[in-house]
């Protein structure tokens, strides 16, 4: 043992300088993938799988690389093949580097082959060490997935940094957007649910958005706006929630962050704002008459932010209008959602891992025949808001007509 | 037995964390118990109590004997010799399937293009190495490690709450498969493994240094193991749910990717790889040494030490070689799990009866 | 440099001829005649002109005899005014001398006002006495010598510890004088249980070491297993106390340290109370402290000058910077050539490319910069002082930033390794820091071989080794075999208030506090031999 410690120290030693070793990657010979996009090939089997690629000397932007200037901050190269996986391997004939997807955050599906389904997309992404599971997933919304990632957006990177940060930000404080990753829409996929994906489109010309000049002047050629969730029927897109309705989705599905809802003001429409700070929802199943009825509880929490007309919160009573006026605006707003989804029969709010949950033995029966029951169910909507401050001030400046 | 192998309770309660949590933590238990495997744990743990405190009763009777000793004095050395060998050979076996397990699950997740052979042979020289130094520096290596696995698994059950990844309803419906099914995960899927592993230590109680407490200390460690166990896969359900679990061939490496906790808290994968590097490397450890220990006993080899080299050789083979994908390793898992371990458990139970019969007539016939 | 070299050289040959004759045959007695004793001692020291004869006589009765000391290493006072001067002036007393067998008895209790004398029979005790610096006087038709005790001569003097530097706490270190360093480790414990064993090592050098303990609170067996071991050592020369660590220690393939060495007093005296045997060596201000645990090795004595909460913490920091200054540079090298995924996008982009034009791979980067960081160290620390600040400056800026400019090394790794050399700063002990130096490079050639499984694997058998580590026989890793009452001290400072056992692993078992005067009497040390002051 003594004698043959420096032979193995010196056979480490020369085990490092082979070529090669195995899986040690140098930083400079890897391609970063930000974002990944998927289409349907017209009249065809096949998938085009466009790469996103990050130059980090545009990006950083450090002294060290020298020149970053002239460089754009990203290339998107795609390929064309039968499965997603041949096709990001095939994309390596035309990437001078390894490609590294680790730091994809962003896996984008064009809307043609959403309509035509998805249920197929994600196996890659749960058997593959590299790709993360918690990569965000939008649809590209009358536009190619492709188009969508040669955008050049302003103040971010690149397309897929600036989609997930904005998707983010959006559903965090609008609201009618949905941050959706992969293990999510493969939770729904596997069970008796349906996913639902929030998409993005470009506002402007998107030929134009792909060049630098995109950043030269503003407001921008082409830029990304969120907008819209898509609610699927059997994996395939089928329609859109938009404005309220796809509020009223995200309500239901207990992912309401923050929002603002606007409410009437005695005759003037919409002029009151509160901004909704919290709020959880409470999805419930019961049988009655052997029948399932799906129960949503929605308790929020909001402050008056901003109001167009003299009101006066000193008084209990128009505080206790605000709030039922607030409660009714959600449980309108839920419903509308409910409504198309059922529409559509699809059901996106996870009803069906519900029953499966609390009632098993009910569920085993209705499980074949789940979504047509799910679009008769009946769904009772109860919805507890509270007003709790008014910001800086109670009373507003504006006079009341009634003095 | 001598000072120079004397393991302090302490040390004892250490391993059998660590030789618990080793594989199990990692990998899916239960063979597809889903949501309620948590529980299958909690039921499986009182049989491997019982397991212990027979593994402890052998000690107490033969206190300076290992499993193979105490085999051949109950049922003679002509039968007594090939049962011994079989548990060499399920020993051997079971530390190279370890093994296996480790080198394929650190392909999949990080080494694609790392030759399999290097990465056991790297695994299998660390235990080597210790098994050479001997039981004692073994005990005390896991000493240290159970605190590094701890702050792991702190570390980690941190990130994943604070994340806000864990949705309780996913461990619903409690019980929705009925009693029946939960038990029958428990007994013997689970009993077996990791509880019936526990066999290991009819080679390693007799070096204990206070014996009095050797029971007391084991029983809280499989207690606090359970608990561990159980609370990490009710963690995982909780995180991925069932669906995702019961498809996955590494939950816990499922989980922390899916864990997000900050921008600069992103992936804690290394967190996984180095808890099942620790793990797999005291249950293999723990399975060689008993396994060189029954060796030596068996084959009246002096210095078992020696030993560790041609064990440790073996079980590198037996790994690269016992099965050549990784479904059929698991196949071949649950062959252990369902008939391998159940008979050697229950020679164990039947050595006992032996054991108390042949008391109870010689005790007769003195009186 | 070439004289000494000559000296040194004349030396060892004169030497060895001593030891051969007196190992050929049965010793050698002090001759009647006076004059064949002076002239013999002559020369057998090879006529040196630092050899001091001075021939008087002593009394009425006009008794000749002759004084011989080494010039330099006695203390010319007290042989001018205790030797000299009380047996030329002061013995006028017309005893008869010339009974031969009183003169030395007389002369012992009248005559020499030294504290300690012994008398001496053979050559090799009286050429080993002169060479140790005390003075031996011969008489006429005497066969028999006496030595008194006049070390001396110049010798530094108690300075502030360079090594061990503590902002608040005692300011003395040890010296090179062996009975300096006991006796500032005696003054501070007074206990009668205090006990010092002297031994002779080397056979040319015949240094003198000394191993100093506690009775009842140090287990006995290590005592007897620390006697063994410097008895059974067989050496022509002892050159310090890092050249008995080695003789002693109890494995010798590791590049850990497994005998403590301090040259602060009160770290030495802390120990030798916990229940540890400290063993001087003449010569060296290092004094060793045995067993040792790897723990030990990152307390400073200064954890227990400062309050225990800020002690706790400052200990917490030295563990952090440990696992920085040993894992650093593997970590960045696995992170970055094997689990990009695990770092942060915007950092991972940044990195990508600052390396962009860095044209080695991250572990050959590492090796390169980790290599230049320790030839600056070892520049600054051989420099004299004043340059040694330079060698930093041209290191650092000139070559760290050029280095970065040049695009020979990304600036992430130059921040890398310089926070790994500082980190192993904090360690302590510089034998500790050299030991996990060295390691550190093992454990960056498993990280860029296997990335993080290559780490965790090399820790494996990092530790496995050092829990095969023992130090006089007592585990290395003391936190196992784990005695829960000794860990309270282990890895950090306690209060002192709370700290008032002694660990277990080596206290005796049977320990009581004693007080002076039911304690045992402690006449059977011989330490008064080493002390130099006289007994009480």
């Amino acid at each position: 043992m003594k004698t043959s410690r420096p032979f193995i120290f010196l056979m480490l030693f020369s085990l490092l300088f082979l070529p090669g070793c195995w899986n040690s990657r140098e930083l400079r010979d890897l391609a970063i993938v930000s974002g990944i996009g998927i289409d349907k090939v017209p009249d065809s089997n096949e998938y085009r799988v466009s790469l996103q690629i990050v130059n980090p000397n545009a990006v950083a932007g450090s002294k060290a690389g020298g020149g970053g200037q002239g460089m754009l901050p990203s290339i998107v190269y795609s390929s064309v093949d039968h499965t997603l996986f041949s096709a990001m391997r095939k994309t390596s004939q035309k990437v001078p580097r390894r490609l590294f997807y680790a730091h994809s955050q962003l896996f984008i599906i064009g809307e043609t082959l959403a309509k035509e389904g998805i249920n197929e997309l994600f196996d890659m992404y749960e058997r593959s060490h590299e790709l993360r599971l918690n990569t965000s997933v939008v649809i590209s919304r009358g536009i190619e997935a492709e188009a969508l990632l040669n955008v050049l957006p302003p103040l971010q990177t690149t397309s897929a940094v600036a989609i997930t940060n904005g998707l983010k930000v959006a559903s965090d404080t609008w609201a009618r957007s949905l941050d959706k990753d992969i293990t999510d829409i493969v939770k729904s996929l596997s069970g008796s649910g349906e996913p639902i994906i929030s998409g993005v489109r470009v506002v402007g010309d998107p030929n134009k958005g792909k060049k630098r000049s995109n950043l030269e002047q503003t407001p921008p050629l082409a830029n990304l706006e969120v907008k819209g969730i898509a609610i699927f029927t059997d994996g395939k897109l089928t329609d859109w929630l938009e404005g309220k309705a796809a509020r009223g989705a995200v309500w239901a599905l207990n992912n309401m962050k923050s929002t603002i809802v606007n409410m009437n003001c005695d005759d003037k429409k919409e002029k009151i704002s509160i901004e909704v700070i919290r709020s959880t929802t409470k999805l419930r199943t019961v049988m009655r008459n052997g029948k399932p009825v799906f129960l949503i509880q929605v308790k929020e929490e909001g402050n008056l932010s901003e109001a167009l007309c003299p009101i006066n919160p000193d008084k209990r009573e128009v505080m206790v209008k605000l709030q039922k006026q607030l409660a009714d605006e959600t449980k309108k707003e839920i419903e509308l959602a409910i409504k198309t989804t059922q529409q559509k029969k699809s059901d996106v709010f996870g009803f069906s891992t519900e029953m499966e949950r609390t009632h098993p033995k009910e569920w085993k029966k209705m499980k074949k025949n789940w979504p047509v029951i799910y679009s008769q169910s009946e769904v009772e909507i109860s919805v507890e808001a509270y007003i709790r401050r008014t910001g800086l001030r109670i009373k507003s400046y504006l006079k009341s007509g009634d003095g | 037995m001598s000072k120079m192998s004397a393991i302090s309770p302490t040390q004892l309660f250490a391993m059998i964390i660590l030789f618990e949590l080793g594989t199990a933590l990692v990998v899916p238990i239960g063979l597809g118990a889903g949501t309620n495997a948590w529980l299958s744990i909690l039921l499986a743990m009182p049989g491997g109590i019982i397991l212990y405190i027979l593994i402890v009763y052998f000690d107490k009777q033969y206190p300076t004997l290992i499993l193979s000793g105490y085999i051949r004095k109950i049922v003679g050395a002509y039968i007594g010799w090939p049962i011994s060998l079989l548990y060499l050979v399920f020993f051997i076996y079971n530390s190279a399937r370890n093994l296996r397990e480790a080198g394929d699950l650190l392909i999949t997740s990080s080494y694609d293009q790392t030759p399999v052979v290097f990465i056991h042979a790297v695994m299998i020289s660390a235990v080597i190495y210790v098994i050479h130094k001997g039981i004692k520096v073994l005990f005390r290596v896991g000493e240290i490690y159970i605190l590094i696995m701890l702050s792991l698994g702190i570390i980690s059950n941190i990130a994943v709450i604070f994340s806000g990844a864990i949705d309780i309803r996913n461990l619903l419906p409690i019980l929705g498969e009925g009693w029946i099914s939960t038990i029958r995960n428990a007994y013997p899927n689970i009993f077996m493994f990791p509880f019936g592993e526990l066999i290991c230590f009819t080679t390693i109680l007799t070096h204990l240094k206070q014996k009095k407490i050797a029971r007391k200390t084991g029983i809280l460690a499989i207690i606090a193991s359970t608990i561990l166990l159980s609370m990490t896969h009710a963690i995982e359900v909780a995180v991925i749910g069932a669906g995702v679990y019961n498809r996955t061939t590494f939950p816990l490496f499922t989980v922390i990717t899916t864990v997000e906790l900050a921008e600069y808290l992103q992936r804690l994968d290394s967190f996984v790889i180095l808890a099942l590097i620790i793990g797999v490397f005291f249950k293999m450890t723990i399975y060689a040494y008993a396994a060189s220990a029954i060796a030596a006993d068996i084959f009246s080899f002096q210095e078992q030490r020696k030993l560790a080299y041609p064990v440790g050789v073996i079980i590198f083979l037996v790994s690269v070689l016992s099965a050549w994908s990784f479904p059929e390793h698991n196949n071949e898992g649950a062959t252990v799990v369902n008939i391998v371990l159940p008979v050697l458990v229950a020679i164990l139970v039947l050595l006992l009866f032996i054991h108390l019969i042949k008391k109870r007539f010689m005790t007769d016939r003195t009186i | 440099m070439m004289f000494s070299k000559n000296l040194y050289r004349n030396k060892k040959k004169i030497h060895q001829k001593t030891g051969d004759e007196s190992g050929r045959g049965a010793k050698l007695f002090l001759s009647p005649v006076l004059a064949d004793n002076l002239a013999h001692i002559q020369n057998e020291l090879g006529n040196s002109p630092d050899i001091i004869v001075k021939l008087f006589e002593i009394g009425t009765s006009r008794t000749q005899a002759g004084a011989v000391y080494v010039d330099g290493i006695t203390d010319k006072n007290m042989v001018n005014q205790y030797i000299l001067h009380s047996l030329m002036l002061e013995t006028h007393a017309g005893v008869s001398l010339e009974q031969d067998q009183n003169v030395l008895a007389f002369i012992n209790a009248n005559a020499l006002t030294l504290g300690e004398v012994i008398v001496l029979k053979d050559w090799d005790s009286v050429i080993l006495s002169v060479l140790s610096g005390n003075t031996v006087i011969f008489f006429e038709s005497t066969e028999e010598a006496l030595s008194g005790n006049t070390k001396g001569g110049e010798q530094r003097s108690i300075t502030e510890s360079s090594t061990e530097v503590v902002i608040r706490g005692p300011k003395d270190g040890f010296t090179e004088s062996i009975g300096t360093n006991v006796s500032l480790v005696r003054r501070r414990i007074k206990s009668s249980n205090i006990r010092l064993e002297p031994f002779k090592i080397g056979l040319v050098t015949q240094t003198n070491v000394a191993i100093m303990y506690i009775q009842g609170t140090v287990e006995d067996s290590l005592v007897q297993e620390i006697r063994i071991r410097l008895q059974n050592i067989r050496i022509e020369a002892l050159a310090g106390s890092e050249h008995l660590e080695e003789l002693i220690q109890d494995q010798r393939m590791t590049p850990f340290p497994t005998i403590m060495n301090s040259e602060r007093p009160d770290t030495a005296t802390g120990y030798i109370l916990d229940g540890r045997i400290a063993i001087f060596v003449d010569g060296t201000p290092f004094c060793l402290i045995a067993p040792a645990t790897f723990f030990m090795y990152f307390k400073s004595v200064e954890d227990y000058y400062q309050r225990p909460e800020a002690a706790v913490i400052i200990q917490l920091l030295r563990y952090a910077a440990l696992i920085i200054s040993l894992f650093g540079p593997s970590i960045y090298i696995a992170a970055i050539t094997f689990h990009q995924e695990m770092i942060p996008t915007p950092l991972l982009l940044s990195l990508a490319a600052q390396r962009e034009s860095v044209p080695f791979p991250a572990f050959l980067e590492a090796l390169m910069m980790e290599f230049a960081f320790e030839i600056l160290r070892e520049a600054g620390i051989r420099m004299p002082r004043a340059i040694g600040q330079a060698v930093s400056i041209v290191g650092a800026l000139v070559l760290g930033q050029a280095a970065v400019e040049a695009g020979i090394v990304s600036s992430a790794m130059v921040i890398v390794v310089a926070l790994t050399g500082i980190s192993s700063f904090s360690t302590p002990s510089y034998n500790m820091a050299l030991a996990i130096r060295l390691i550190r490079f093992g454990m960056m050639a498993a990280a860029a071989l296997l990335g993080f499984y290559g780490i965790a694997i090399f820790s494996i058998f990092l530790i496995g080794h050092l829990c095969g580590l023992a130090s006089l026989g007592v585990p290395y890793m003391s936190l196992s075999p784990y005695v829960p009452e000794d860990q309270r001290d282990t890895l950090f400072g306690q209060p002192l208030m709370t700290n008032a056992s002694n660990p277990e692993l080596t206290a005796n078992s049977n320990r009581h506090v004693t007080n002076g005067e039911d304690a045992p009497s402690s006449s059977d040390s011989p330490l008064n031999h080493l002390n130099g002051s006289g007994s009480e």
